[in-house]
């Protein structure tokens, strides 16, 4: 089996980066964790909104939320790379259209997290903080938000797993993400055609697999009663991994 | 009214949102829409079949068994699927013996059959986790209890085990289902023509991506609420069943 060259394994891991634009694995990680830093302060406003009782609140936060998910991620980037160049005439390259699109796509499915997160406190917590006269705010900054935020860590992580497996529909966009550039090197070489593919599908796995048993002990840490954060089965991300590891745990008591 | 609120916003492009229904953009439109059900259809058949087979070895008794299931999940779960669709459509034919991938060449469909397969393949390992949650989620006296009756493993998973993990299974399997849907429409990558194809090549004979995308999209929205709904509907006459069942 032939393998890449040291040149054309930078070509995977940074794409052309020193000499011209960034790619590769960089470009992936880069744009996955601005669009889900981003889309964690969207999706906190839209996971509040919807647990909110005025209905203008309420409504088109779930209507924003439930479009965004019967969308799939290749309709938002296209939606948003004929947009912003055509429509509104602006120019702002391809990695910020990326990234733009894919906050607008992940901050639905963190609204879903947070609000799952919200509503899985006991509703005794926020209960006892209106008993002693805490406002609205004072209640949601002080007791109910940093409660369901620490028991969301693991969903945001599992978040990133799904979001970076995602993250090679990219390409369809031309940009030159790992899973492109590891194409353009299959393409062009046809004799490392195996190797890229082993390299591309290793790395993905080797991330996702990392941080995956890295959300499960974060879950077994966080929620040792497994009482809490039960996740909304219709997240589909990764969230079977949470009700696998559930089931796991309760067979392995009875058996 | 258009005219006014471009204006307003302060917007150049003018729209054409009549592009859809002229003729062949409407044609295509069907193919991509055609495409898009077939796969959907085929990819969820094949998937849950091979994905309930898989759940079942993960969750027997046999450790080999386990483990081989466990390494197919991991693999299949932690690898994309756009890497799968490439996988089958590039680099699977190179492991082919040389006789074979000369014998796949001039095949028309070969693309559509390596989508079904990376679809397939990705989308099982997700359906065997669901599997194995429900079927491990059960008590393990209904397990007992059937193999003390005098059951046979078969008609144990038939008759008790399967039956009853159904029931948990369907809202996941149909979120599943539904994402499923969704993935197809990476299949343009490796060239079927389905949905997303439509908007490609309409933007790149007529420069109107902007309102194909969004006629598309609405499309995929449609689709995507339906099979919800069907899901949902499913999950209710799972609960009136077992209700009526109660009550006799």
């Amino acid at each position: 089996m032939d393998w890449p060259s040291l040149t054309q394994l930078r070509f995977l891991a940074v794409g052309g980066f020193p000499y011209g634009t960034l790619g590769g694995l960089t470009m992936n990680l880069i744009i996955v964790a601005l669009a889900l830093v981003a889309g964690f302060v969207i999706g906190l406003l839209l996971g509040l909104g919807r647990l909110s009782e005025r209905f203008l609140i309420c409504r088109p936060c779930a209507a924003y939320v439930e479009l965004i998910r019967a969308t799939p991620l290749v309709m938002v980037l296209f939606w948003f790379y004929f947009l912003i160049p055509n429509v509104l005439g602006a120019r702002i390259g391809l990695f910020w259209t990326s990234t733009i699109a894919m906050t607008v796509y992940v901050s639905a499915y963190l609204a879903e997290v947070v609000r799952a997160g919200m509503l899985a406190l006991p509703t005794g917590q926020p209960e006892a903080a209106y008993s002693i006269g805490l406002t609205h705010v004072q209640v949601l900054l002080y007791v109910t938000l940093p409660q369901a935020l620490k028991m969301m860590i693991p969903a945001f992580v599992s978040t990133f797993i799904s979001l970076f497996k995602e993250s090679p529909a990219l390409l369809m966009i031309g940009v030159a993400e790992l899973m492109d550039t590891g194409y353009s090197i299959a393409t062009l070489h046809l004799k490392l055609i195996p190797a890229t593919f082993l390299i591309v599908g290793a790395t993905f796995f080797v991330i996702c697999f990392a941080l995956s048993r890295v959300s499960l002990r974060l879950e077994r840490k966080l929620n040792p009663d497994r009482r809490a954060v039960p996740l909304d089965p219709e997240l589909q991300l990764d969230m079977v991994a949470g009700a696998g590891g559930g089931a796991r745990r309760v067979g392995a008591g009875t058996r | 009214m258009g005219t006014m609120i471009r204006e307003w916003l302060g917007i150049s492009y003018e729209f054409n949102w009549g592009i859809m229904f002229q003729e062949p953009y409407f044609d295509w439109f069907l193919t991509g829409l055609k495409y898009t059900l077939l796969l959907t259809a085929v990819t969820t058949v094949t998937s849950i079949v091979l994905g309930v087979v898989v759940g079942v070895m993960r969750s027997s008794e046999n450790a080999w068994l386990r483990r081989v299931a466990g390494w197919y999940i991991e693999t299949f779960r932690n690898i994309p699927g756009m890497f799968w669709l490439f996988f089958f459509y590039f680099a699977f034919p190179v492991f082919l013996p040389e006789p074979w991938s000369q014998a796949l060449n001039p095949y028309r469909h070969f693309a559509f059959v390596a989508a079904v397969l990376g679809l397939t393949f990705d989308n099982s390992s997700y359906v065997a986790e669901i599997v194995r949650a429900g079927i491990q989620g059960l008590a393990v006296g209904q397990t007992e209890a059937g193999r003390s009756i005098g059951l046979t493993d078969w008609q144990r998973y038939r008759y008790v085990i399967l039956p009853q993990a159904i029931r948990i299974v369907v809202p996941p399997l149909g979120t599943r289902c539904i994402h499923n849907l969704k993935n197809t429409s990476l299949a343009l990558v490796i060239g079927v023509p389905e949905l997303t194809w439509t908007v490609r090549q309409v933007e790149s004979i007529t420069f109107r991506g902007f309102e194909m995308t969004t006629l598309v999209t609405a499309v995929y929205v449609a689709l995507c609420l339906t099979m919800a709904a069907g899901v949902n509907w499913m999950e209710g006459r799972f609960a009136r069943r077992d209700e009526l069942k109660l009550a006799q």
